[in-house]
């Protein structure tokens, strides 16, 4: 039989009973539609935070930190730039410190950096005024070292003189409870106050603490000139025995976190096809009971056990197709209704109009795909069954 | 005899246990048909002509014994080679009609040409030419379920016809039929037997159709006692001259041909070449030309247009 003919013989097949093809059908509709929209709610939403996570900026940056074999000094920090590619690196390091402020002693992590680059550590001041000159002696605050204050007006603070103390630490490095002396205390003014930095924390131009004669950084950096570069750059850092990381290792977290968020929903959906499964093998099987007598006609006169098994696996992969793509459209459709509606609310409470779900062409695809799968694995063996059915038996069978 | 049956039973029998009792459906028949008889199988219901049949067609393997179609032993082809085997050799009507419901006429009569790939426009041809032949091309667009007996027992005497096979098997086709529909059955069968010179093998327990009958093979409890009438001899002057209007085929030819077994053109058309090179006095180059010659002959006589 040619594959025509087996399409064609399918077709008309399932028309003899339309309402229990019609049903079937629905029943894969209904469990694609599930998945689609489902998986689509998670795709939709991965995106959207990404799109968040992700700016332009911070795509080109990469984090290097210092291994205990490998430090970050001058040198390095030299080496760093001169890799080509790289637009600029920003070494900093963290003290833990003590500031004295309206006689109150705060401890706080005192982050040193070049003002110039204080946007790539993402602070960002909403009172006062950002880290400009590198060489005047003012710091940012983080509100939440403000927290011992009553005063919940940050704007109280701008402009106040503060005394900052240092941590020492000892010879293996590690952070002991000796402050630094009084005479070497900084004086500092408080230019602005950030509330995007979650810990007590205070930001101050690196030249500052030029006395404290440190010789390697904590953090650097490496800003690229552009997003596909940032791979090799990595790498060639990490040759150099450092640790690096970039927003990019972040947005793939993310991504596997939603990837497993995905396969959740897409088990709800799951179970829906699951059960129109069985709803196909229930067709299937009821149709081979109905034909038996035919089938048995149609191997008298010559239809081999390939012809009939085929017969019945093209009818369940049309169930499967149709269903896949009716599925598909339904669920995609519900998708784009519930956009619709949530931008129609965003826009009219002035938010931006954004998709909670989207449906990827490629997951489009396997999704019909997969529909035939599963009704292929529930028709093949009421199709087996037909094809193997005895020709005598089967013709007197009424 | 030199002359090759078409079909073949050797020592055949079919054994059913049931329970305790062992029924010989059929024991130890031995029976040979030649290319072009209408023969009956004749004998009370429960004598075995349903179970002959089953084992002619290969729908069921005998206890012992063989069945030879054309020299070729039925038990030494696998199943895949049964089912070309009843698709290309044999047609089959049942006294149930057997039509496939829910597929017109036309439908059920191309079924067993869509089964051996013929493509649609072919079949659909060959289809309507059978069905005119019988003379039914009217209700061609009918179901079964809008057709008389008389009309589905045609329609699927047609299906039986339209692979052009070497030999028709007919279980009881007359048996649900009344009088009038089953002798136009019956002389139809007769009349496609005569202008074809397919072998019909016709099963029946009615006494009226025996003079249809070249040959009546009558079986009782599973045994042919007798066999009445005369293997079909007298047409033999005219099937030589038969074979000798074929190009380059003299009247040696023509005999040695006959005593191989190839009696008429439906024999040569349907034989191999290299069977038919194997004769005396026709070369390899002659088997292939009166092959292609006596198909196109059939083909003609017949008017089912191309194989
Ligand atoms: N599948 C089977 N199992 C057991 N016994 C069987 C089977 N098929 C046939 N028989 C027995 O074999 C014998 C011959 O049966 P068969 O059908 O060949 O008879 P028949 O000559 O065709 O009869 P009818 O004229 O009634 O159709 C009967 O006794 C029958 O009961
Ligand atoms: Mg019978």
């Amino acid at each position: 039989m040619t594959f025509l003919d087996l399409f064609l013989f399918s077709v008309a097949n399932l028309k003899r009973n339309k309402m229990r093809t019609l049903l079937t059908v629905l029943g894969v509709v209904i469990g694609i539609a599930a998945i689609v929209f489902l998986v689509s709610l998670g795709f939709g939403l991965q995106y959207l935070v990404e799109s968040k996570v992700a700016s332009m900026k911070e795509l080109t940056q990469i984090q290097v930190d210092p291994k205990s074999d490998a430090a970050i000094t001058d040198k390095q920090i030299k080496d760093f730039k001169k890799i080509k590619g790289v637009k600029w690196v920003s070494p900093s390091y963290y003290l833990s410190s003590q500031m004295v402020l309206d006689g109150q002693k705060i401890d706080l992590t005192l982050y040193a950096l070049e003002p110039k680059y204080i946007e790539a550590e993402d602070v960002k001041v909403d009172k006062g005024k950002n880290l400009k000159n590198p060489d005047v002696k003012e710091i940012v605050v983080s509100r939440s070292a403000l927290k011992v204050f009553d005063i919940a007006e940050a704007k109280n603070f701008i402009g106040k003189q503060a005394s900052l103390k240092i941590y020492l630490k000892d010879k293996k490095g590690n952070i002991s409870m000796k402050l630094t002396k009084k005479d070497q205390a900084q004086e500092v003014k408080i230019a602005g106050v950030t509330k995007n930095v979650k810990e007590p924390a205070a930001y101050i131009p690196i030249n500052n603490l030029k006395n404290l004669d440190i010789k390697s950084y904590d953090k650097a950096i490496v800003k690229t000139k552009d997003r596909e570069v940032v791979k090799d750059i990595k790498k060639k850092i990490s040759d150099m025995g450092y640790r690096v990381s970039s927003i990019k290792d972040t947005i793939q977290a993310v991504k596997s976190y939603f990837n497993a968020g995905q396969l959740v929903l897409g088990g709800f959906g799951m179970v829906a096809l699951f059960v129109a499964s069985i709803g196909i093998f229930n067709t299937m099987t009821i149709s081979l009971l109905e034909r038996t007598h035919e089938i048995g006609i149609m191997k008298a006169i010559g239809a081999t056990n390939k012809d009939v098994k085929r017969m019945f696996i093209f009818e369940a992969a049309q169930i499967g197709f149709w269903g896949g793509v009716f599925g598909l459209f339904g669920g995609w459709l519900m998708g784009l209704l519930i956009n619709t509606l949530v931008n129609i609310l965003a826009k009219n409470f002035g938010g931006v109009a954004q998709g909670i779900f989207f449906t990827p062409m490629w997951f489009s695809s396997i999704s019909i795909v997969f529909a035939l799968l599963v009704s292929l694995t529930a028709g093949i063996y009421p199709a087996r069954r037909a094809g193997k059915l005895n020709p005598l038996e089967a013709i007197r069978y009424e | 005899m030199a002359r090759k049956p078409v079909i073949k039973a050797v020592n055949l029998s079919k054994h059913y246990q049931m329970g305790t009792m062992l029924v010989k459906a059929l024991d130890k028949v031995n029976l040979e048909i030649y290319s072009g008889e209408f023969i009956i199988i004749f004998g009370q219901s429960g004598c075995g002509k349903s179970t002959l049949m089953s084992l002619f067609a290969g729908l069921d393997k005998p206890t012992s014994g063989e069945v030879f179609v054309r020299g070729e032993n039925l038990a030494e082809l696998n199943t895949l080679q049964l089912s070309k085997y009843r698709r290309t050799k044999i047609g089959m009507v049942f006294q149930q009609y057997n039509l496939v419901p829910n597929m017109t006429s036309l439908e059920n009569v191309y079924l067993p040409l869509a089964f051996e790939g013929i493509s649609r426009r072919r079949r659909i041809k060959r289809a309507r030419n059978v069905l005119e032949l019988i003379g039914i091309a009217d209700i061609e667009r009918h179901t079964s379920s809008e057709l008389s007996g008389g009309q589905q027992q045609r329609v699927s005497i047609a299906r039986a016809w339209v692979t052009s096979p070497w030999i028709v098997f007919a279980d009881e086709p007359t048996g649900n039929l009344d009088s009038k529909s089953a002798d136009e059955v019956l002389r139809l069968l007769k009349q496609l037997n005569q202008k074809s010179k397919r072998t019909v093998i016709l099963i029946s327990h009615n006494p009226e159709y025996l003079p249809y009958a070249d040959r009546v093979v009558y079986l009782k409890d599973g045994k042919v006692i007798r066999i009445s009438g005369k293997i079909k001899g007298a047409t033999k002057r005219r099937k030589r001259s038969e074979l000798e209007s074929l190009q380059g085929v003299g009247k040696t030819a023509a005999q040695n041909l006959q005593k191989a077994g190839f009696e008429n053109m439906l024999d040569i058309a349907s034989a191999k070449e290299e069977d038919l090179a194997q004769v005396n006095g026709v070369s390899k180059k002659l088997a292939k030309l009166i092959r292609k010659e006596a198909q196109e002959i059939i083909v003609a006589r017949e008017g089912f247009g191309e194989k």
